[in-house]
């Protein structure tokens, strides 16, 4: 019978037992005997939020696909958990086998956002790993990094033997057979982390040393020993009709916040927003055949028995047979009792008619992405998403029935000014106006309800923003109270709801994100001070952090607020995406001058992802 | 007080629902009730028996638990009814089922109910805990002269509310089975539900020095015409 790694007495103590116990439907059981490889896999947040991720499924189902590997699962120990581990020294376990995590071969952390660094280190803590790479010796687990957070892999460098950059299905294979290679003659971890250097995508902080300028910015990038080459390129998945997919997904027992199959029906986006990360790392774009998606669609219904399906890519609005598939979706989920879950569609005659056949139209909502609230705005961070658009469709939604519309946008954006901030709330206006108009009084069912978001943008790496500062606190504060003002000096102000994210948060997320090698010891003193689980607002506690930036005379502006030189190296550079710096640049100067880049599908723009010689939409 | 519904019927006039009886043992019994419902829902679509579900845009399966078990507590003979559309070939059901769960997790016999049945909530009557000792034989006077009592009002506290309770009125029967395991037969209904661990913590208070280790629940009952005890399991065809 399966064990636990935890007592009984504990598991009836803890929150949500079932978070530690493993052995859910479609998890993988091998014997240890078998295998020459253990593999761990972690995403460093609560269970519920992990069992979430595609990627780790897809990841676990391609290592486990590998005879000589088993693959299992750790997420981050609730902080009730934590406290009883850590007095009772208990080490962190991995869910299938229960064993010791410290006594595995590889920790694979996924690092999905930024704030969740410090559940790295209590990872690494709880499994009693040293936490340092350069403190770890050969028996110890090689904790490699990946996922979007990967792609600026400095302020954690110190915490990883290795990163990988981009697509997991690529260079594992490679990796784990270098591996069992350097395992049969005496094994030595320096070595084997030399020589995965020369494997496609793999980054080895410890075979690279970072100069810096007198001002703290990067100089060079040198490499540590004789034959490393320190230019590191994303891997790339180049046929998404051949490769790796969860069709047999872990079913968790307790709910997942994502309670439902996940299609992936592309990856890459055609749009180039500005602001957008995820749309430059995932180019160039790959599409997967719709009858494949079909098959999928089919076979995880079957073998998951959720009741969910939701489509999943960066633009589904831009994958080329999306009306088969979905009016294909609709019929076979109906028989079989699955829902849809719509992504974010463009909204026209036929996503309405869809919209409507798949979700009580009196309970949904129409949600539009405008990002900012004027058109200069918009032509600034290249969104090509009009206002005539918008009120068109917001129209066509009134009349098949829909009151709530849901509107989402960015303050903070660079070049922003006030007359920009205010445009949000006259957006909403001409939204709830198109309401009154487009329906008579007697059609008026309910009040048109409209909910505006607003979050704060935080410039990331390998977008035309990276060299854009970050605006302050003070005035991201001002900026949500601008919208609120202006929103309340609507007509139609009751009709519009406001709400709006966290500021805090958002200076530390923007420092991580374009930071430097420096700030792992800010990481690790924050951490040792009792900073966790900082993407949870309960758990986050800023005074902390800034407290950790002081110890180590590091002012969070200069990776923030500071105005970056054209030409200044970033601690990023090193990694190549395909996406040209040189394309970027332009994409900034472009920005300035608020000329729109157009949707890629439609016109080439040189971007230089092509290289990669993947999808039919790009070509070398 | 209470209405009590029975099991739909069919247009033919054909009862078309499934009393499932299922175990749980390991860490699964740390998966609360909720979970439990979310699993077994999961495992039937998965199965592909023609189950019913209700109407609307969400539609449910029509499945009711007899009585939810607290965490951490093992179980022999807990049951959910399961209305069907068509019905599924009964012989093999069981072993379908049981491909669709995880360790931990067993139908052990399926009842294809006679017409007029109560469901499953509605009609628990009773239920058998085996409570394991470290030592009984100490004691084995005492725990007899306990349940041998006319009445025994006893206070507790349960979600920091006091609680009063005759508990002889709610415990039905009971058997030693040697020096370590006795078998209690209580009160399981869903008025008068007496929670298993109520009755160690009464032995206790009465003077059972024995510590108890761990307990089960192994059976759950509804009541004939008579008022006798009969397995939930046995109001229909059984298969397994």
């Amino acid at each position: 019978m399966r064990k636990t790694a935890l007592s009984h007495e504990i598991l009836m103590t803890v929150d949500k037992p079932a978070r530690y116990i493993g052995g859910e439907f479609n998890s993988i059981n091998k014997n240890v005997e078998d295998v020459d490889i253990r593999f761990c896999m972690c995403f460093p947040d609560v269970y519920e939020i992990g069992m979430s991720h595609l990627g780790i499924q897809i990841l676990y189902a391609m290592f486990n696909s590998f005879e000589d590997t088993w693959c299992e699962r750790v997420y981050s120990p609730w902080p009730d958990l934590d406290k009883i581990m850590r007095d009772k020294n208990i080490p962190l376990f991995a869910l299938e086998s229960q064993d010791p995590i410290k006594d595995f071969d590889f920790l694979g952390i996924t690092l999905q956002y930024e704030m969740c660094y410090t559940n790295i280190l209590q990872v690494l803590e709880l499994s009693q790993i040293p936490i340092f790479a350069k403190d770890r010796k050969d028996d110890d687990p090689l904790v490699i990094g990946g996922g979007p957070c990967a792609y600026n892999p400095e302020p954690i460098a110190d915490f990883f033997d290795m990163f990988y950059i981009g697509e997991g299905e690529v260079s594992y294979r490679a990796l784990l057979d270098l591996y069992k290679e350097c395992r049969k003659e005496g094994y030595s971890r320096e070595d084997f982390l030399f020589k995965a250097s020369k494997i496609g995508g793999i980054y080895v902080p410890s075979l690279m040393d970072v100069v810096y300028n007198d001002d703290n910015t990067v100089k060079e990038f040198i490499p540590l020993k004789d034959g490393v080459d320190i230019k590191v390129r994303k891997e790339v998945e180049t046929d998404l009709n051949d490769t790796y997919y969860p069709l047999k997904p872990v079913i968790p027992f307790i709910k997942a916040t994502q309670d439902r199959i996940t299609l992936e029906i592309m990856r890459g986006c055609p749009r180039g927003c500005r602001f957008c990360q995820a749309g430059q790392l995932y180019r160039p774009i790959r599409t997967r055949n719709v009858e494949v998606l079909k098959e999928f669609a089919k076979e995880m219904i079957q073998n998951s028995g959720y009741e969910e399906i939701n489509l999943s890519s960066l633009s589904s609005s831009d994958y080329p047979e999306l009306q088969e598939l979905i009016l294909y979706l609709i019929d076979y989920c109906n028989e079989n009792k699955v829902n849809i879950s719509l992504p974010s569609l463009r909204i026209d005659a036929f996503s309405l008619d869809v919209m409507g056949k798949v979700q009580d139209i009196k309970k949904s909502s129409l949600t539009f992405a405008p990002e900012a609230g004027s058109q200069r705005m918009r032509n600034v961070i290249n969104k090509g998403l009009t206002e005539e658009q918008i009120l068109e469709g917001s129209r066509l939604a009134f009349l098949g029935g829909w009151n709530k519309v849901k509107l989402y946008f960015m303050l903070g954006l660079p070049f922003e000014e006030d007359s920009d901030v205010v445009a949000i709330a006259e957006l909403c206006e001409k939204v709830a106006k198109t309401y009154y108009e487009t329906l008579p009084k007697e059609k008026r069912t309910q009040r048109v309800s409209i909910t505006a978001s607003t979050s704060f943008f935080i410039p990331k790496p390998f977008t035309p923003f990276q060299w854009a500062s970050q605006f302050s606190l003070e005035d991201f504060r001002d900026k949500a109270y601008l919208t609120r003002q202006s929103i309340m000096a609507q007509l139609n102000q009751r009709s519009i709801k406001y709400n709006w994210h966290d500021t805090d948060v958002s200076v530390l997320e923007g420092v991580f994100a374009r930071g430097d090698r420096r700030l792992s010891k800010v990481i690790y003193d924050a951490y040792k001070n009792g900073a966790i689980y900082d993407a949870w607002n309960d758990y986050f506690n800023f005074d902390i952090w800034i407290k950790a930036f002081e110890d180590n005379n590091i002012p969070m502006e200069f990776y923030t607020q500071r105005v970056r030189d054209i030409d200044e190296v970033f601690p990023w550079d090193f990694i190549d995406i395909g996406v040209s710096k040189k394309y970027l640049k332009n994409e900034w100067l472009k920005a300035k001058e608020g000329k729109i880049t157009e949707n890629c599908m439609i016109k080439c723009n040189g971007c230089g992802a092509n290289v990669y010689g993947a999808g039919k939409f790009c070509f070398r | 007080m209470f209405t009590v519904q029975a099991n739909s019927v069919s247009d033919k006039g054909k009862n078309m629902v499934i009393r499932f009886k299922f175990k749980k043992f390991g860490p699964i019994v740390y998966i609360g009730h909720l979970d439990i419902m979310r699993f077994f829902q999961k495992a039937i679509r998965r199965s592909g028996i023609d189950a019913a579900y209700t109407e609307g845009f969400s539609p449910h399966l029509k499945l009711s638990f007899a009585q939810p078990l607290s965490v951490g507590i093992e179980t022999d003979g807990d049951y959910f009814d399961l209305e069907m559309n068509t019905l599924p070939d009964m012989t093999t059901l069981v072993k379908d089922m049981n491909g669709q769960c995880v360790e931990g997790i067993e139908i052990v016999s399926a009842t294809l109910l006679d017409d007029g049945v109560l469901n499953a909530m509605s009609s628990v009557k009773a239920a058998d805990y085996l409570y394991t000792f470290d030592d009984l034989s100490e004691d084995l006077k005492l725990i007899e002269d306990f349940f041998s009592q006319e009445s025994y009002v006893f206070e507790y506290i349960r979600k920091d509310k006091l609680k009063r309770k005759d508990l002889m009125e709610d415990i039905y029967d009971h058997k030693i089975l040697n020096e370590k395991e006795i078998i209690v037969k209580v009160n399981s209904s869903s008025a008068g539900n007496l929670k298993a661990d109520v009755v160690i913590e009464a032995l206790n208070k009465f003077g059972v020095k024995a510590v108890c280790k761990k307990y089960k629940r192994t059976e759950l009952y509804t009541a004939d015409e008579n008022g006798k005890f009969i397995s939930l399991a046995s109001l229909g065809q059984i298969y397994d």
